[in-house]
């Protein structure tokens, strides 16, 4: 079997969720639950931005078919509880970054390796989330902008985030993938340019290495 | 505030020399253009605070697409980047206004050429 992401995005903009699952599931049958986060869906969500750049799609089609991947996402997700010891996670997109599927799949994959997550979605002002974090106690934060010109404000919440709290910081986003973000932030965050890139951070042992530009 | 003013001047200076504009777009048109003109800013201190040009020139390439497969010509980008240019200096501090400048120029020869 083939991974094609068009195909899957067809069955977004059509709105069609039960061509979309079972397109994923079949997948599943033959390649791991991160290839298929970033060999198909990630790909496929590229895609339909694209599309709303080209205007060949509404913004509501692109909202139908965010919402669509959404819900494959989650049919797939994996639940069994994790250990009471179990390192914790909070993951989270700047205030006013509406991009969040990225780091619901991460998400996703924490939760494979057996981690507590928290995942707080969308647009989340810095207050919330320091609010949360005192809580919830993480031992990682990582933060999504998927956007270049949210640089700015990922840098200075990296900054907030190291001086008040003990979590390591990690970063993601479209962005990381273009630009050098982690010479931008400089060594408080360590940089995930993609989710076999956080695949790998999670199966090397993280301990230690959340200086390292990965 | 600085920012305030220069979209102000720039979108009032593009619907007064182009009333066509008003005709074919209307005012979501002209808020459309005031939220662009505040993108374009958002994107000039972005390449300043990081020193990477690059990614005003990104962020053009996509501009183009946008607004060229709804009907805006590069021409109207070219003359609002122009317009950006008259209007930035004296109103944010010399240093940062160069650079936009200079973001805006390298621009504005990538889309005229």
């Amino acid at each position: 079997m083939e991974l094609e992401p068009r195909l899957f995005a067809e069955h977004l903009l059509a709105g069609d969720d039960v061509a979309a699952l079972l397109y994923v599931q079949k997948a599943l049958e033959h390649f791991s639950h991160t290839d298929v986060y970033e060999h198909v869906m990630t790909p496929a969500m590229y895609h339909v931005g694209d599309l709303w750049e080209q205007n060949k799609i509404t913004v509501a089609e692109e909202h139908l078919a965010t919402g669509v991947c959404d819900f494959v996402l989650a049919q797939i997700d994996h639940r069994d509880p994790p250990a009471a010891e179990a390192p914790r996670v909070l993951l989270c997109c700047l205030e006013g970054e509406e991009h969040y599927l990225g780091l619901k799949m991460a998400a996703s994959i924490f939760r494979r390796y057996g981690w507590h997550v928290r995942f707080l979605g969308p647009t989340l002002p810095l207050e919330h989330v320091l609010k949360d974090a005192a809580q919830f106690q993480p031992q990682v934060i990582g933060l999504s902008g998927a956007l270049a010109y949210r640089i700015p404000q990922l840098k200075a919440s990296v900054e907030t985030l190291k001086a008040e709290t003990n979590a390591d910081i990690i970063i993601s986003g479209r962005t990381a993938l273009i630009y050098d973000l982690g010479a931008q932030v400089g060594y408080a965050a360590a940089t995930i340019a993609s989710l076999e890139a956080l695949e790998n951070w999670l199966e090397d042992g993280n301990e230690g290495t959340a200086n390292a530009t990965i | 505030m600085s920012k305030e003013r220069i979209v102000e001047e720039v979108v009032a200076g593009i619907y007064k020399d182009y009333p066509w504009v008003w005709d074919k777009f209307g005012e979501r048109g002209k808020e459309k253009t005031i939220e662009d003109n505040y993108h374009h800013l958002d994107h000039l201190y972005t390449a300043y605070s990081t020193g990477e040009a690059q990614i005003f020139l990104d962020y053009t390439d996509w501009l183009v697409t946008v607004l060229t497969s709804r009907g805006v010509g590069v021409d109207l980008i070219v003359d609002n980047f122009e317009r950006l240019e008259k209007s930035i200096p004296g109103r944010l501090p010399q240093k940062e206004a160069e650079a936009y400048l200079n973001y805006l120029q390298q621009a504005r020869v990538k889309l005229e050429t």
